[in-house]
């Protein structure tokens, strides 16, 4: 094809059918675009080298070659290239391999022209916001070596963690969060956000396991008023607040299979249609989900849909538990303590040696909130400059619980353990509210379902709770 | 010879919205063009499918699966994948159905007439 505009963004476009090349071209050029069509693997790479251009639009299957073959090659002249893989339906998984293997996005016939030109305009849009290649020294950017916010640590396990969400955050792969409660599957979506081309649009979240089953569908898609009892107005729905952004399905695997069906069709067109409209609406959204479950489990066991795993499932980011991430829990402790100190008005600068002993040793259950728990618990009932092994509770030191009657003139104990009313002197209710769940979710190893079997409330109760405290936290 | 598609439906199955969609991608020139390699396509893979190794065979199928898919031909696309995902080698039968599956299609956009009943 001869390019009408020379300012016009140049697309390569790589797919064998004539008449399939023919449209997706046309379309593109009635938009704005110069498009070079080729049918081969040869072909593809011979126009790559000679236009270089920005994104490429290639076909999984070549008559001489495969789309994964071309798509190394092509990366390997020009790592900045965005290629988005066209493929059948059908072959889910061979995309999901390219992914992994560099490509930006995939497509998956059929697929209408809004849906290509959408990939394409993102793809460009990316292009400005992809980080600089390596240097041919392959010498790390130093400034990769830093966490990104608000992550804290440097283990091997989290650096790990760290160089994939900077890989998978500049394309729209989906993103798929695994890992224990406490591990940070949130600031892991809120990281992958803030790294890429959508930073500057929405980030919704949405707690799949705290909201009730039959409110879900309308928190996702939105409803109209009167659509059901209780919806006295229109609700627009996370996807379609996320629209230009990120969309965080937290407990993804919460979803009951009705929903999941409706978010396969929304994975697959891009639209939504609220709870009482006809009409779909379009929305550009990044998906980006986590379960602490084992999600082929939930596949096995028949709870979750296959179709859909595999639809999310594309680029995978497991968590490692606290006790797997080395010195990292005495850096957090470290940070976190510092933090707490100036919001309670405490002298705490740092943790003991001995602290720091006990809390490597630790297993930590409820991983990285179970810390945070232990922090608020120490510096509330205690001060000091350091965090001393007394100052902790007593099931983390290994003692048993203080006595329950205190020596007159003793003072009063840190510990919940014992007399509940000792040591509780001169805080506010709602703070001896938060130490009291706090300490029955460290008890349950960071489990809020049991905790609220104990507490005697529902679990929704304590997400919520813990939802606002969280807020509450990070807005100081 | 006649071939059951374990769960390809009514491999009939043709949305014409769909493919006026897809022909509306610009002016009439451009339409005509694209029926015509449309057509040009689906008479090579009808060779293509019933000719030639199994390799061939199912290469067609996947070709056929996602043009036929795109343009609104719903129940041959699912027929094609059907007839791609086989274990080797590609059936005879298989092959033969889709060929005539392409048969029909081309039949109904060369027809001035609406959607025929099959």
């Amino acid at each position: 094809m001869t390019p009408t505009d020379p300012n016009a963004e140049l697309i390569l476009l790589v797919e064998d059918t004539p008449s399939l090349r023919m449209m997706y071209g046309a379309s593109l050029s009635r938009n704005g675009l110069t498009v070079e069509a080729c049918g081969t693997a040869r072909e593809a790479l011979e126009a790559f080298q000679r236009l270089h251009p920005p994104v490429v639009l290639l076909d999984l299957t070549l008559p001489d070659g495969t789309g994964l073959e071309v798509m190394r090659e092509m990366l390997a002249l020009r790592p900045r290239t965005c290629v988005i893989v066209i493929t059948a339906n059908g072959s889910i998984n061979k995309a999901v391999e390219m992914m992994r293997a560099g490509a930006y996005e995939f497509l998956v016939k059929p697929f209408d022209d809004q849906r290509l030109l959408a990939a394409v305009r993102n793809a460009l849009a990316a292009r400005h916001h992809r980080p600089a290649p390596r240097s041919s020294a392959g010498a790390a950017d130093p400034a990769e070596a830093d966490p990104p916010a608000p992550f804290i640590g440097n283990s091997p396990a989290m650096r790990a963690v760290y160089a994939k969400i900077r890989s998978v955050a500049r394309s729209m792969a989906t993103v798929f969060i695994t890992g224990e409660s406490g591990t940070g599957k949130e600031l892991c979506a809120e990281a992958v956000h803030a790294a890429s081309p959508r930073a500057h649009g929405p980030f919704i979240a949405l707690n799949c396991g705290a909201i009730p089953a039959d409110l879900l569908e309308s928190e996702v898609f939105g409803h109209l008023r009167g659509s059901f009892t209780g919806a006295i107005s229109d609700k627009p729905g996370a996807a379609a607040a996320a629209d230009g952004g990120t969309l965080f399905l937290d407990e993804v695997c919460e979803m009951d299979l009705n929903l999941q069906t409706k978010l396969l069709r929304f994975l697959q067109t891009s639209t939504v249609t609220p709870v009482g409209a006809t009409r779909p609406r379009k929305v550009d959204v990044r998906i980006v989900c986590a379960t602490n479950r084992n999600p082929l489990d939930e596949v096995r066991a028949g709870r979750f849909r296959e179709d859909l795993y595999y639809r999310l499932h594309v680029v995978p980011i497991h968590l490692p538990p606290l006790r797997e991430r080395g010195d990292d829990v005495n850096l957090i402790a470290r940070r976190l303590l510092v933090e707490m100190a100036r919001e309670e008005d405490r002298r705490f600068t740092g943790i003991s040696d001995e602290v720091a002993a006990i809390f490597r040793s630790l297993p930590w259950p409820g991983n990285v909130r179970q810390v945070i728990n232990v922090l608020r618990n120490v510096v509330v009932l205690n001060d000091g400059d350091e965090v001393l092994p007394e100052m902790l509770p007593p099931d983390l030191r290994g003692a048993p619980p203080p006595a329950a009657a205190a020596e007159p003139g003793a003072p009063a104990g840190p510990s919940l353990n014992g007399d509940p009313l000792s040591g509780l002197a001169g805080l506010t209710l709602a703070q001896i509210e938060r130490l009291a769940i706090e300490a029955a979710i460290a008890r349950h190893g960071g489990s809020l379902p049991r905790a609220a079997v104990e507490l005697d409330v529902s679990p929704s109760t304590l997400y919520r709770k813990r939802d606002a405290w969280e807020k509450a936290d990070r807005e100081g | 010879m006649s071939y059951t598609p374990s769960d390809a439906g009514d491999a009939s199955l043709f949305d014409p919205l769909t493919l006026d969609r897809v022909l509306s991608v610009g002016g009439q020139d451009l339409r005509e063009a694209l029926v015509t390699q449309i057509l040009a396509d689906l008479e090579r893979l009808r060779r293509e499918i019933g000719a030639g190794s199994s390799d061939l065979r199912r290469r067609a199928a996947h070709e056929v699966k996602g043009l036929a898919a795109t343009i609104g031909a719903e129940g041959l696309a699912r027929l094609a994948g059907q007839i791609e995902a086989e274990a080797e080698p590609v059936s005879e039968a298989g092959s033969l159905a889709v060929a005539q599956g392409i048969e029909r299609l081309i039949a109904r956009l060369t027809s001035k007439a609406g959607p025929a009943d099959e």
